[in-house]
């Protein structure tokens, strides 16, 4: 009983002390149940899908590149020294293509045992750390540290919130984002929350921020892209 | 009792995990054990009338679910309830074989199921019962009137980011029966649609607003059934077959059509749904007509009815309260209307895998010559555990 009470606590501090912030523009998205975005160098968006499709769009949210290799449940998206790294939640995969073609390059097999939708929903690079790390979606949310040839490293169990849908490192920040408590939150060094952002927002699955630290969120049920202009 | 809530405890202190995948790739198989178990207790007899028999504790559901896929385009879901496995009832709310189907994804425009599960009519159906804070079905969507799963191939297509649905399939007509190998003598099947709307995105089959939506959601959907099974003479649908009503399966032609609407908003949510079945038997002799002459009752007997629930769904305090309220006419030519009203309240130990439930039903008014329940007053308290 007194675990409730923590949680109950917990939860109350987060969502009472969320900043709420509103969308400053918003644009449909040809992308059929898009679960994760990310910024690239080259100043476009990579958008992956439930259905596993990788793509990229450009700042009108026009389709310009697709690649060639799918998956069965892409659910996130980097991209890291002109590679991309993608989540295959169903799969336990990462896959990693090209950024620049995205072609297919190779992918790692990862071994999580639980069901087939509380599999990794997240990944992100910790820069300072060089390790990556992947986020499973709930049942229960863990932070998972990862080499860069991905090997588990560390494992830190995160129970702030129902659910982790994406994840993304900011300036030197871990922020995650939860899809059914729709908030985002940005971490300290030890996992811990720091603030959080009330997005109020039906179905946030993915986020990244542009190159003028706009905060960019995509819904995955309403297949829109979402820009709330700066947060910090 | 006691013993109910010494378990429901012991559970509690449990730390309960999820479903479990095998294998990776393409080729995985995901294991799902659901446990379900309430005391029962019914009160308010009428008057020279007494029947202790259901006040006992009951094992509702203990289900082994397998659900996988093989390559990228095919996918299976097999389930069993050993709770319901010796049982001679073949409760179409709780059947021993819970699915037996494959899903293919190959042909691109349209899905395609085959095998035995559930069919795709009224949107109550598409809900699983771990979601739903009561520990019933309405009565007119349990299975009494018109099947809930049956053996057939059926398609599904989804349009407009999932916002509409559309379904359609040919099956056996005997609904949960067609698995106790009985033959049927008319040959013939029954045909099913449905088709639904959701606004402004897709709406997951779901009774709670566990999500506690930022925007208003509707759906609405309409669907329809249609079998003439015409028996010959001297020939009869097993027992089983026909149901508790003795209408779920007849010999002559019988459509039935219904409607569907869910909302939620802000933790709240509700659900409306009516049907009814138009039965035009062969025989113009048979029972149904009730002694009533078929030029009488214009050769068609009308039966259905319709539910209304509303939820609420508090984040904080892990719980959902639940009002249903719901009418039935059995029969139009005879008396066997029923009135019944339902509160439920769900408190959620860790999530909807670990949920207690206690349910209270207060069966307003009955006309007794059909079905005759004899008492007021129902109450359910368990616990469901998913793993």
């Amino acid at each position: 009983m007194s675990l409730f009470f923590n949680w109950l606590i917990a939860f109350s501090l987060l969502m009472n002390g969320a900043i709420k912030i509103k969308p400053q523009s918003k644009m449909r998205l040809k992308v059929n149940e898009p679960s994760d975005i990310a910024y690239t160098k080259d100043k476009n968006y990579l958008v992956v899908s439930d259905g596993g499709t990788l793509l990229k769009l450009d700042n009108l949210g026009k389709i310009i590149l697709k690649a060639k290799q799918t998956g069965i449940d892409f659910e996130g998206v980097i991209e890291l020294e002109n590679l991309i790294y993608v989540s295959d939640e169903t799969t336990r995969k990462i896959m990693i293509y090209d950024a620049t073609t995205l072609e297919y390059t190779k992918s790692y097999q990862l071994h999580l045992q639980r069901a087939s939708n509380s599999g990794f929903e997240s990944i992100a690079y910790n820069t300072k750390k060089e390790k990556f790390i992947l986020i499973t979606e709930k049942n229960p949310i863990t932070i998972q540290e990862y080499s860069k040839d991905f090997v588990l490293q560390g494992e830190i169990p995160f129970t702030s919130v129902r659910d982790i849908s994406a994840a993304s490192f900011y300036n030197g920040s871990l922020f995650l984002l939860s899809d059914e408590d729709h908030l985002l939150m940005k971490l300290s060094e030890n996992y811990e929350i720091e603030k959080t952002w009330d997005l109020n927002l039906l179905n946030p699955e993915g986020f990244c921020f542009d190159e003028n630290n706009n905060l960019i969120v995509i819904s995955d049920d309403l297949e829109m892209l979402y820009n709330f202009g700066k947060i910090e | 009792m006691k013993k109910l809530i010494l378990i429901i405890i012991l559970f509690s202190t449990l730390q309960v995990f999820s479903q479990t995948q095998i294998g990776s790739g393409n080729s995985r198989v995901q294991i799902t054990y659901r446990f379900s178990s309430f005391a029962n207790y019914r009160a308010g007899w009428d008057s020279a009338y007494l029947d202790r028999k259901q006040n006992k504790l009951f094992l509702r559901n203990a289900q082994l679910l397998l659900k996988g896929t093989f390559g990228k385009n095919t996918e299976f879901d097999f389930g069993l309830d050993g709770a319901q496995l010796i049982s001679k009832a073949n409760d179409p709310q709780n059947p021993a074989l819970v699915d037996a189907n494959l899903t293919y994804k190959g042909l691109g425009f349209v899905d395609l199921i085959l095998g035995y599960g559930k069919v795709p009519y009224s949107r109550n159906n598409f809900v699983s019962f771990f979601e739903s804070p009561f520990w019933q079905r309405p009565e007119i969507v349990g299975g009494a009137f018109f099947s809930r799963r049956d053996v057939g191939v059926s398609f599904h297509k989804s349009l407009l980011r999932n916002t509409v649905n559309l379904f359609g399939g040919v099956y056996n007509g005997l609904g949960e029966s067609s698995l106790l190998g009985l033959n049927d003598p008319s040959g013939k099947f029954e045909y099913i649609s449905r088709a639904e709307y959701s606004y402004p995105s897709r709406y997951r089959y779901k009774e709670i607003d566990e999500r506690i939506s930022v925007i208003p959601m509707f759906s609405i959907g309409v669907n329809g059934r249609y079998t003439n099974k015409v028996l010959p003479t001297g020939e009869n649908f097993a027992a089983l077959t026909q149901g508790e009503f003795l209408t779920k399966v007849i010999s002559g032609e019988k459509y039935t059509y219904g409607a569907d609407a869910a909302f939620q908003y802000k933790g709240i949510s509700a659900q409306f749904e009516i049907h009814q079945m138009r039965m035009q038997p062969s025989d113009s002799t048979s029972f149904l007509y009730n002694k009533i002459s078929k030029s009488k009752a214009e050769g068609k007997i009308l039966s259905g009815g319709f539910f209304g629930q509303l939820n609420y769904y508090n984040l904080k305090a892990r719980s959902t309260v639940s009002v249903r309220y719901e009418e039935v006419n059995m029969n139009d030519l005879v008396p066997g209307y029923f009135a019944r009203w339902g509160f439920a309240y769900s408190y959620q130990l860790k999530g909807f895998n670990s949920l207690i439930k206690a349910q209270y039903f207060y069966n307003q008014k009955e006309e007794t010559l059909i079905d005759n329940l004899n008492h007021k007053h129902q109450f359910r308290l368990g616990i469901q555990i998913i793993i």
